[in-house]
C-alpha cells in the first residue's frame, strides 16, 4: 500500500486523528533534528527543540497552507524556534570536542576518505557554532533550507540588504574560520 | 562593470539571485576572467563544504513522546475558551450574588449595626483612587482639546459609575491575569514579552 501524502496525513491531522501526525513526525524527524542541531550546537538541545518543534507546529497546523509542501514549513518553524532560544539565551556556548555527536550513518567505504570527510564535517560543524545566532540562522536558511534571498527576509524579518550583508558577512567568517581546512 | 567582480555579486551570481541582465553580464564576464573564476571556485568549494556536514541520526521515533505531550497540552485555543466561558459564567454569578443576595445585605448590615461599615471603608477607598484617575482623565482632557483631538468631547464618568466600573476592572484584570499565564505556560516569557510568537505564526 502506497504511504499516505503529506497533504492526506496533514488533513486527517487537522480532522483529530493523532496518529497521523504521528506519522509526519516520522517522516521529518531527522531533518528537522538537522535543523536544531546545526543552530543549538548541542544534540540533547536539538532532541528538545526539535520535540518542541513538532508540538508548536501541531498547534499551529490550522495557519499552515495545505497546498504548500510540508517540510520546509516545519523546518522553518524549527528554524524559529531555534533562533529565539539561541537568542533568549544569550552568549554561545561550544560544545568540548569529546562531546561533539559522531556523524549519521556514512555512504563512503574507504576509511581514508570516511574519516576526511567526517574532520570536515566537524570543522565546518564547529565553525558553524562559532557564530552568532543570526549568521548560523541565515547560513542555514540559506545553505540547508534553500531559502530565497526574499523568503530569509520574510523569515527573519529582515530587508533583501540585510539578508544581502548578513549572508555576505556569514560566509566571510566561516571561510576565515575554515582557512587552510581544505574545506 | 568594473575590472572585476565584487564577492558581493560572486555570491548573489551563485544564489542566483541576480537580476537576468546582471547574472548573464556576470556569465560573459566569468568566461574571460581567470581572477574571478577562482573566486567562484573558493566560495563554491565553501558551500560543498557547508553542505556536506554530515546529518546526525535518531535511533528510535520521536512520535511517542511528541503524541504524548500533545495530550497532555491540548491546543491553546481550546483552553482559551474554557478558559472564556468559565470566567464569564464566574463573572455572571459573582456581579448576580453581590447585586441579589439577602445575606449579603444582612451582613452589611450587622457591621453597620457593629459600627463598621466596610461599603463605606471600600467606598472611600475607591473614590479616592477613582477622584484620582478622574483628575488624570481631566488633565488629559484638557490636553486633547488643546490638541483637537476626538477624545476632547467624552464625558469624564462620574461617581455613580463606580461599582460597575470596578467590577468591569476586576473581571477585566482577571481575564487578563489567567490567560497571560496560560500563555506563559504555552510559550515562556520570552517569547510573551518579545511578541516573536506572533512572527512566528506569521511566518510558519
Amino acid at each position: 500500500m502506497a504511504e499516505p501524502s503529506d497533504r492526506a496525513l496533514v488533513e486527517r491531522t487537522r480532522r483529530g486523528q493523532e496518529e497521523a501526525y504521528g506519522q509526519l513526525v516520522e517522516r521529518y524527524q531527522t531533518s528537522v533534528l538537522n535543523v536544531c542541531y546545526r543552530l543549538m550546537g548541542e544534540r540533547q538541545a536539538a532532541e528538545d527543540q526539535a520535540q518542541e518543534a513538532f508540538l508548536r507546529a501541531y498547534r499551529r497546523l490550522e495557519t499552515f497552507q495545505i497546498e504548500r509542501p510540508f517540510g520546509p514549513w516545519i523546518r522553518r518553524v524549527a528554524a524559529n524556534l531555534c533562533l529565539n532560544v539561541l537568542k533568549a539565551s544569550g552568549p554561545v556556548k561550544l560544545p568540548l570536542d569529546e562531546e561533539r555527536d559522531l556523524p549519521g550513518e556514512r555512504t563512503w567505504t574507504d576509511p581514508e576518505i570516511r574519516r576526511q570527510q567526517s574532520e570536515r564535517s566537524q570543522a565546518v560543524h564547529g565553525a558553524l557554532q562559532t557564530l552568532p545566532p543570526h549568521y548560523r540562522a541565515v547560513i542555514e536558511l540559506r545553505h540547508y533550507q534553500e531559502l530565497s534571498y526574499k523568503e530569509i527576509g520574510q523569515t527573519l524579518n529582515w530587508t533583501l540588504n540585510e539578508v544581502r550583508t548578513n549572508l555576505y558577512r556569514a560566509r566571510q567568517a566561516m571561510a576565515e574560520l575554515l582557512e587552510g581546512l581544505d574545506v | 562593470m568594473s575590472d572585476h567582480l565584487t564577492e558581493s555579486q560572486i555570491m548573489s551570481w551563485l544564489d542566483g539571485e541576480l537580476p537576468p541582465a546582471e547574472a548573464d553580464s556576470t556569465r560573459r564576464h566569468l568566461e574571460s576572467c581567470a581572477q574571478c573564476v577562482a573566486q567562484v571556485a573558493r566560495w563554491q568549494t565553501l558551500f560543498e563544504g557547508i553542505a556536506g556536514v554530515e546529518p546526525i541520526r535518531l535511533q528510535h521515533s520521536m512520535a511517542p513522546a511528541v503524541l504524548s505531550q500533545l495530550k497532555a497540552r491540548p491546543r491553546l485555543g481550546r483552553r482559551l475558551a474554557w478558559l472564556a466561558a468559565i470566567q464569564l459564567a464566574l463573572g455572571a454569578l459573582v456581579v448576580g450574588y453581590l447585586l441579589t443576595a439577602p445575606n449579603v445585605l444582612a451582613w452589611q448590615a450587622e457591621l453597620g449595626d457593629a459600627g463598621f461599615d466596610p461599603s463605606d471603608w471600600w467606598a472611600g477607598l475607591a473614590a479616592q483612587a477613582q477622584a484620582e484617575a478622574i483628575a488624570l482623565g481631566q488633565e488629559l482632557q484638557m490636553l486633547a482639546q488643546q490638541a483637537g483631538l476626538a477624545m476632547a468631547n467624552l464625558d469624564v464618568p462620574s461617581t455613580s459609575d463606580l461599582p460597575w466600573l470596578g467590577i468591569l476592572a476586576a473581571v477585566g484584570l482577571l481575564w487578563l491575569v489567567t490567560n497571560g499565564w496560560l500563555l506563559r505556560q504555552e510559550q515562556g516569557w520570552g517569547r510573551l514579552l518579545t511578541g516573536s510568537q506572533s512572527k512566528e505564526a506569521r511566518n510558519g
